[in-house]
């Protein structure tokens, strides 16, 4: 049963076995629903457009249309709504290209399950998260602190 | 017993040589035998005529004495006796001239009384009308003895003519056969040295089309293994590639779904405590652990960054990485903004920097590297260099016994028609490589 006040979150990620172990972490807690799922970029932006969700989690690497175009078509429909990276790219340049396009924070997939709730927590406040093996590499201007 | 191809050509050589000198010789024989029957006629020739000489001689003696017989003018006598003495000295050449022959000399020994006796007869005829005989007495006395004298001389003159002429008739054979055998063995010779000429061209033509073959065989076949070195290297890359893609698409998510499953797993049961807790962690760490190598695995094998940003980030990147496993530190220098090269421009760039490292990690015993790249006049270059105890001279001097590495660094730089060297020496190991910098549209960067 979904509460009423459950975030609603859509997940765009094209390995399915990926997108039902986010839904199964995320559906724990009753906070969170994933109220979708899309398979590559263009599917996240239709998806996204349709269901305006409170959330959405974006994987990077997608045929058809990566997570970071996705996230940038996404920004002109949707500006308001958080878009949480998820990639096991570690670049600076990746992690700043993600936060160009518009994407609030970015977890590295690496360590996945001990950031990804801090991290939906996080971003649910419009605030910036990226994963602590990032951080002490802060990659560009481009990626607010905390404090910003 | 095997010929080889050049114990052949002596044999054959030696043989064609002998052939030469053998036909050679013959034909110098016959010539020289041609031009000494060639003289031998010109000599029984010269003999006939010095017999007419003497007979003219003979007969000139006689005018001049008749003349002064018949006319009792001295003049003729200066004359006369010149005529006696030509005489003389034409008998004397008429003898060495047949000195050779026994029965010409036997002649020349009959002729000389017979010439004298008619000599010494003109002689008194001319003293008889010295003293004032009758010039038709002295003349009709003359012509007495004339006939009785001059017929035995014709008659021995006649003999050495035809002797002459016989010995001339023989020696006239002789030359002519000389003369066709020497044009035969000339002819032989040169038909010979002809053959000899063409089957030596033919032979030569042959090898050199042999040689020829062989060589375009040669340079076939060094140009298929070029392309096969080429492609096994493009193979293998493409090999990493697809690997990388199945790490990072495949074994990576599927470790990263289960670390989510294993926490989603630990909120779901009761809380876990213990031992319980305990081997949640440690299969939570080794998840992560897993994850983490695969993604370096699948990196190494082949950097994403590669093809997103270019070689400075991806050498960066990979440097960081290598000295955190090796322990070696590498300082890296590189430019900021150049344009983005061609994928195997590129590509091959990284490699070369990853096994120059790989190698120094292996080999050198250095605990420091460096490493620059610089693009310029259309060309872009790496080097690599650390301070270890370098390669061997004798190594380093034979291709063949570097390792795979470094040719596969040196069949890459070939592929894309660049150039690589080596320095090293107790100092270190310096590798440069040097490519054209072509860029992502095929033009030059």
């Amino acid at each position: 049963m979904v509460a009423a006040d459950s975030y609603r979150v859509l997940v765009v990620d094209d390995e399915a076995a990926l997108r039902s172990a986010l839904r199964a972490f995320l559906e724990v807690s009753s906070k969170w629903h994933v109220c979708g799922e899309a398979v590559d970029g263009e599917e996240g932006v239709r998806e996204a457009a349709r269901l305006e969700p409170n959330l959405i989690i974006m994987d990077i690497a997608m045929p058809r249309m990566d997570g970071i175009q996705a996230t940038r078509e996404i920004r002109k429909i949707l500006p308001d709504t958080p878009v949480l990276m998820l990639s096991f790219h570690d670049s600076p340049h990746m992690v700043a290209a993600s936060f160009r396009a518009g994407a609030t924070g970015y977890v590295v997939k690496t360590s996945i399950a001990r950031d990804l709730l801090q991290a939906v927590e996080t971003v649910s406040r419009r605030e910036s998260f990226l994963s602590e093996d990032l951080r002490d590499e802060r990659p560009h201007s481009a990626v607010p602190t905390r404090d910003e | 017993m095997k010929w080889t191809l050049e114990s052949r050509a002596i044999l054959i050589g030696a043989i064609v040589l002998a052939l030469f000198l053998v036909i050679g010789s013959v034909q110098y024989a016959t010539i020289h035998d041609l031009v000494n029957s060639l003289e031998w006629v010109t000599h029984t020739v010269a003999v006939g005529s010095q017999v007419g000489t003497v007979q003219d001689a003979l007969s000139r003696c006689g005018a001049e004495a008749r003349r002064f017989v018949t006319t009792g003018d001295a003049s003729p006598l200066g004359s006369y006796g010149l005529a006696v003495k030509n005489l003389g000295a034409r008998v004397e050449d008429l003898s060495e001239m047949v000195a050779d022959n026994p029965d010409q000399k036997a002649r020349i020994a009959e002729l000389r009384p017979l010439l004298d006796r008619r000599i010494e007869t003109l002689n008194q005829a001319i003293a008889e009308r010295q003293r004032g005989g009758s010039s038709a007495a002295v003349i009709a006395e003359l012509d007495r003895v004339a006939l009785a004298q001059t017929d035995p001389i014709r008659q021995v003159t006649d003999e050495i003519r035809d002797e002459e002429n016989r010995l001339l008739g023989e020696r006239r054979a002789k030359t002519e056969m000389n003369r066709r055998r020497a044009t035969l063995l000339v002819a032989v010779g040169s038909l010979f040295a002809v053959v000899v000429v063409i089957w030596g061209a033919v032979a030569l033509h042959r090898d050199v089309a042999e040689r020829n073959r062989a060589e375009a065989a040669l340079r076939s076949s060094e140009d298929a293994l070029r392309d096969l070195s080429g492609r096994l290297l493009q193979s293998q890359d493409d090999e990493r590639r697809r690997l990388a893609r199945e790490l990072h698409d495949g074994t990576a998510q599927i470790l990263a779904a289960m670390q989510l499953h294993l926490v989603t797993l630990e909120s779901l049961v009761a809380p876990a405590q213990g031992p319980a807790q305990s081997s949640f962690l440690q299969l939570s760490e080794l998840l992560e652990r897993g994850s983490r190598e695969i993604r370096t695995m699948s990196h190494l094998l082949h950097p994403p960054l590669l093809e997103h940003t270019g070689l400075g980030s991806a050498i960066r990147w990979y440097v960081k990485g290598f000295s955190d496993r090796s322990g070696i530190k590498v300082e890296v220098q590189t430019e900021e903004n150049w344009p983005r090269l061609s994928p195997e421009t590129e590509t091959a760039l990284f490699r070369i920097a990853q096994e120059a490292l790989t190698n120094i990690h292996r080999h050198s015993g250095s605990s420091t590297a460096r490493i620059k790249v610089g693009m310029g006049d259309g060309r872009i270059g790496l080097e690599i260099s650390d301070d270890g105890r370098g390669i061997p001279a004798d190594v380093l001097a034979t291709p063949a016994r570097l390792g795979v590495g470094i040719r596969g660094m040196m069949e890459r730089v070939r592929l894309l028609g660049g150039k690589l060297s080596i320095e090293s020496g107790r100092w270190g190991t310096t590798v440069r490589a040097e490519l054209p910098a072509e860029g992502r549209d095929g033009l030059k960067a």
